[in-house]
């Protein structure tokens, strides 16, 4: 049974990559019917942890259950950056990749617009990238995405202040995913780090969960590293300097004005997400330029919006029927 | 024979089980277990070889396991072997306080916490700092030798950097108390929101009947109070600049193993970044000229697949002909001859993205087949020839007819 436990995967739903880049790896997921929806939605996810939390396990998936009700669903996995990657910055993240990305699922289906799905670090992405090219995103979704990183509930955003990130980056290169994760751990000591493991005692005779458990385990410490320019951008701009609120933000030599986000919007958020405070992502409402703006408070965590018997009910059905109505 | 790491977990359930029972037992006014409970997980340890077992989940559970049995031998054990009166939330305080051995900078339940949380996916600047001080040990004890030299001579940049170095450590120590100091105050703030949950918690209907309930009031007093703590504006100061002191002493180190390195030939870190930016650069210039490619590629795609009529004169010379055709010389000639700006017609409308696209490469056509397109894109269109043919004649042949001619 142990060896049994030791070997549990995710990513689980079969997968075609269309696209490679460096690093950089565009996948279209694979249902086990043909899409209905004529617009593709591409997932982009966050640059820390493994884009699969979306398709951790075959019943824990919003991949999967965006596939199962007709969605075409591409998503980009951005890889594991090594020192060649440390000049990698925001630019060549958004104008770069999320746009050459977006490109290639536009002309394989002919579009010009496409749904864009950003997630955490990726919705802020999201955000920039439907700011700067809003002719090739069809509708915006935001999960657990950040855009006032100044509320006063907003730990890591505090931890950051008084950091000097040019320093940080210099001398560390790329961030270490063992340093990130790690921070993300100290937010709660005591109940990541104790308290869960002792837990572990009420499922150890349910396999299943047990399996479940190794595979969120798993995919934790799955952490790869930061490209230090991006991460020292990333810092700097948004957690420090705020202007996806505050303004004056550019990515590359591009502008950032939210106020061009006019297509319409889904912001799903999460109501006790530590990471990223609902009080971070409820005021997209009022930075976005759109009219059709669309809220969901999910009951649940920064995981838990993915994985949990309640996201599978709730996140992926609200998607699909908001998508249906904007097709 | 079998894996005895295989039977782990009946074993593991069986001592979870004994292990509350007997707690649960010594809370309600029995006698405390004789033998120390995380003693047993020792034991048990020792199935696997000690403590790191090799799976880091099994040594994270573990590892918890002997927290939480130390909490409840502490709280529990005085309870029920030392003083009744202990029962209050106060004196549940005290003994929590005491079964820590005495809350001090050193003993502190947050500092244990976050040192627990170091693993192979985890690693915080503690760790770091460990980790690379192997290396800096030497170098440390260099600078602490060079502190109090006056710095001349020519060594005097040497000696100025070794006692800057010394500085960078010593701030780091510095900074690092203040830090500690913080969760020190963290943990005693802990301490008192456990005494008020407990007092919250007597109360008739929300009294706690089970361990892992008193453990998770423990908990939940521990986060608050470090969240307290950690929100604070003091926090994000000390924080910061504990995170940049290690940063300049890491620095600083990283400097001196690559001036020492560099002596036997060893590329050091600013000599790869300078490599890793510079293939950052082409990659970005790889990437825009691709995408000029592809862009170029589609226009003339575009063009050349339109039919014959929607095509300019330009584009027209672009398709193929085959070589028995025959060339519209007097076309050539008169395309030849150059014509005053004026006599040209002016566009009726502007045009097409696709035309505007191309007219680049029809401006260069010529250019192309007298002889510069290396990749042999036009060479087999001899159509196009005539417009460069003249001036391709070699000199010499030319001298030689105005010879003739003159003959």
């Amino acid at each position: 049974m142990l060896r049994k436990l030791d070997d549990v995967h995710y990513g689980v739903t079969a997968k075609e990559a269309v696209y490679r880049e460096d690093k950089v790896v565009l996948y279209h997921f694979k249902g086990d019917k043909a899409p209905t929806a004529k617009t593709p939605t591409l997932i982009v996810y966050a640059l820390v942890n493994r884009p699969f939390m979306t398709d951790l396990q075959e019943d824990r998936s919003l991949v999967r259950n965006l596939l199962a009700r007709g969605e075409d669903v591409y998503l980009i996995d951005w890889g594991y950056p090594d020192a060649a990657d440390r000049y990698i910055g925001l630019d060549d993240y958004i104008n770069g990749y999320i746009r050459r990305c977006v490109d290639v699922v536009a002309k394989r289906h002919g579009l010009k617009a496409i749904n864009i799905l950003g997630v955490c670090q990726g919705g802020a992405f999201s955000l920039c990238f439907a700011a700067i090219y809003p002719e090739k995103v069809k509708n915006l979704i935001t999960m657990v995405t950040p855009v006032d990183f100044h509320t006063p509930d907003n730990m890591l955003s505090h931890w950051t202040q008084g950091m000097d990130v040019d320093l940080f980056v210099d001398t560390l290169g790329n961030v270490p995913g063992d340093l990130m994760n790690y921070c993300y751990l100290t937010l709660k000591p005591f109940r990541l780090n104790h308290q869960k493991y002792i837990g572990l005692v009420d499922i150890l005779d349910d396999k299943a969960e047990l399996e479940n458990f190794l595979r969120m385990e798993k995919w934790i410490f799955d952490s790869p590293n930061q490209a230090g320019q991006a991460f020292r951008e990333f810092i700097r701009d948004f957690y420090q300097a705020n202007k996806l609120v505050e303004g004056g933000l550019k990515i590359g030599d591009k502008d950032v004005d939210l106020k061009r986000v006019t297509m319409p919007v889904l912001n799903i958020y999460a109501e006790q997400d530590h990471l990223v405070p609902p009080s971070a992502s409820i005021p997209m409402k009022n930075v976005v330029g759109t009219k059709d703006y669309t809220v969901l408070a999910f009951k649940g965590g920064h995981i838990g919006i993915y994985v949990s018997g309640r996201a599978q009910r709730e996140v992926a059905p609200t998607i699909h029927d908001w998508l249906s109505k904007r097709a | 024979m079998s894996d005895p790491k295989a039977a782990w977990m009946p074993d593991w359930q069986n001592m979870q089980k004994q292990f509350f029972t007997a707690w649960t037992d010594a809370a309600r006014g029995g006698v405390a277990p004789s033998m120390p409970v995380h003693e047993g997980f020792d034991v048990w340890l020792k199935t696997f070889g000690g403590r790191d077992s090799g799976n880091e989940v099994l040594d994270k559970v573990v590892g918890s396991a002997r927290q939480f049995a130390e909490f409840m031998q502490g709280v529990v054990g005085q309870l029920a072997t030392t003083r009744p009166d202990l029962a209050t939330p106060a004196g549940m305080r005290e003994a929590l306080e005491k079964a820590m051995g005495g809350l001090t900078a050193q003993k502190n339940p947050i500092v244990d916490a976050l040192r627990g949380i170091s693993s192979e996916g985890a690693k915080g600047f503690e760790d770091m700092y460990r980790e690379w001080l192997k290396i800096a040990k030497p170098l440390e004890a260099d600078a602490r030798n060079y502190m109090n030299m006056p710095a001349f001579g020519m060594n005097r940049e040497s000696t100025e950097r070794q006692q800057a170095l010394m500085q960078a450590f010593t701030d780091y120590q510095d900074q690092n108390t203040r830090y500690n100091t913080l969760m020190f105050k963290a943990s005693r703030l802990g301490l008192d929101k456990f005494e008020s949950k407990l007092a919250e918690r007597s109360e008739p209907g929300r009294e706690i009947t089970s361990m892992r309930g008193l453990y998770d009031v423990y908990v939940d007093a521990a986060e608050e109070g470090y969240a307290e703590v950690a929100l604070s504006d003091e926090f994000r100061e000390v924080y910061g600049a504990m995170v940049n002191a290690q940063m300049r002493v890491r620095q600083m180190v990283q400097g001196e193993v690559e001036r020492s390195t560099a002596a036997v030939g060893m590329p050091g870190r600013t000599e790869l970044d300078s490599v890793h930016k510079r293939m950052h650069d082409l990659r970005r210039r790889v990437a825009s000229l691709e995408e000029q490619l592809a862009e170029a590629v589609a226009a003339m795609k575009a063009v050349t697949s339109a039919p014959p009529a929607a095509q300019g004169r330009r584009s027209r010379l672009l398709r193929p002909r085959s070589r028995g055709q025959a060339r519209p010389a007097a076309k050539a000639k008169a395309a030849a001859k150059p014509k005053p700006v004026a006599a040209k017609k002016a566009p009726t409308a502007p045009p097409s993205q696709s035309k505007r696209a191309l007219a680049p490469q029809c401006r260069n056509r010529p250019t192309v087949v007298a002889g510069a397109d290396h990749h042999g894109t036009f060479e087999n269109r001899p159509q196009i020839r005539p417009r460069g043919s003249r001036a391709l004649q070699p000199e010499a042949d030319r001298r030689r007819r105005r010879v003739a001619q003159a003959g």
